[in-house]
């Protein structure tokens, strides 16, 4: 076994507890583990943004100016440089009322990847392959 | 038997998963397995030595070193215990400090996981 | 070993009030970009990755590494040679 697919469940607003944000860095670490496993053995990161969370991935957001701290807009964006796969629930984005324009983006940065919008039932079948599922 | 990894973001007297988490940890090792603890969020401040043991409210010092003699791997988030003003000179002896690929690491390793959100 | 810290950074790298994972993960980035023979110096003041995980990854890399723990100031600089 080399690399491993790890399901991650983003389902928790921001700025109400912490816990998504603590969702996203542990996705994003999935950098560095390799620096704990032996050669060729990784973890590759399935994020699935759904309910409330995918409030987090709203631009324009203003953490640091109104809380001093780093924006989840701001650790979303670094997911996506760093070629996470963020995945965000289609029918959640339409509940609230959110439209694709409205999404963060990271091209900017420089970033190949762009939040995937996609069915709940398309969630269901990317956790189904993962190994292991870290609900946040 | 088979590595169990457990990662609690629970907090002290704020919760009662992070009872669980360690009843669960302890079902584990007495069945043989091998388990991991990674403590993450508010779970950090059970690794701080000197709890006070109140009989009215979670006490967790106690199972933590239980724990830790049966062979169990408790690490926590030096980050978020740091932002906790927690040092690491206080910590209960044998309790890790790393970071979150630590748990990344041992979930690859394992045959299960569990992982007990926060707030 | 030479002596990195005597020696000119081509790249600054501040990560001072971050933590895990983004001191490593500028890290790699920052590396990415230099050329072999480069030295990256990283100020970082968070002890797991100034003592733990920087150190693992030049290791594992065979990149040479110098580290330096300011007391007085609070942080540690790190001498990275890409090779």
């Amino acid at each position: 076994m080399s690399v491993i697919d790890l399901g991650f469940i983003i389902q928790r607003p921001p700025y109400k507890s912490e816990t998504a944000t603590l969702g996203f860095t542990h996705a994003i670490s999935y950098q560095v583990v390799d620096i704990l496993l032996d050669d060729g053995q990784g973890v590759n990161p399935k994020v699935c943004i759904v309910g409330e969370g995918v409030l987090c991935c709203l631009s324009g957001q203003k953490a640091m100016e109104n809380y001093g701290v780093t924006s989840l807009e701001s650790h979303i964006k670094n997911a996506l440089l760093v070629d996470l796969d963020l995945y965000v629930c289609k029918e959640d984005l339409e509940r609230f009322g959110i439209t694709e324009d409205k999404l963060i983006d990271a091209e900017d940065m420089g970033a190949d990847k762009k939040l995937q919008i996609v069915p709940l039932g398309e969630i269901q079948k990317i956790l189904n392959n993962t190994k292991h599922i870290l609900a946040f | 038997m088979g590595t169990l990894t457990i990662g609690c973001f629970a907090s002290l007297v704020g919760s009662k998963s992070l009872d669980f988490t360690l009843k669960l940890a302890k079902a584990a090792v007495d069945k043989g397995h091998h388990v991991n603890l990674w403590l993450s969020s508010n779970a950090t401040i059970i690794g701080k030595a000197h709890q006070k043991h109140l009989k009215d409210y979670s006490h967790a010092e106690k199972y933590v070193r239980e724990l830790l003699e049966k062979g169990v791997e408790i690490c926590e988030c030096e980050a978020c215990a740091l932002a906790r003003g927690i040092q690491k000179t206080e910590a209960i002896e044998g309790v890790q400090w790393s970071a979150m690929h630590w748990y990344l690491a041992k979930i690859y390793n394992s045959d299960r996981v569990v992982h007990i959100g926060g707030e | 070993m030479a002596d990195l810290r005597s020696q000119t950074p081509a790249e600054t790298l501040d990560v001072l009030g971050r933590v895990c994972p983004y001191p490593l993960v500028m890290t790699k980035k920052a590396l990415e970009k230099l050329s072999s023979g480069d030295i990256l110096k990283v100020m970082t003041d968070a002890p797991a990755s100034a003592e733990d995980s920087l150190p693992r990854f030049a290791e594992k890399q065979g990149f040479p590494i110098e580290i330096v723990k300011l007391e007085d100031k609070g942080y540690w600089e790190l001498y990275i040679q890409k090779s």
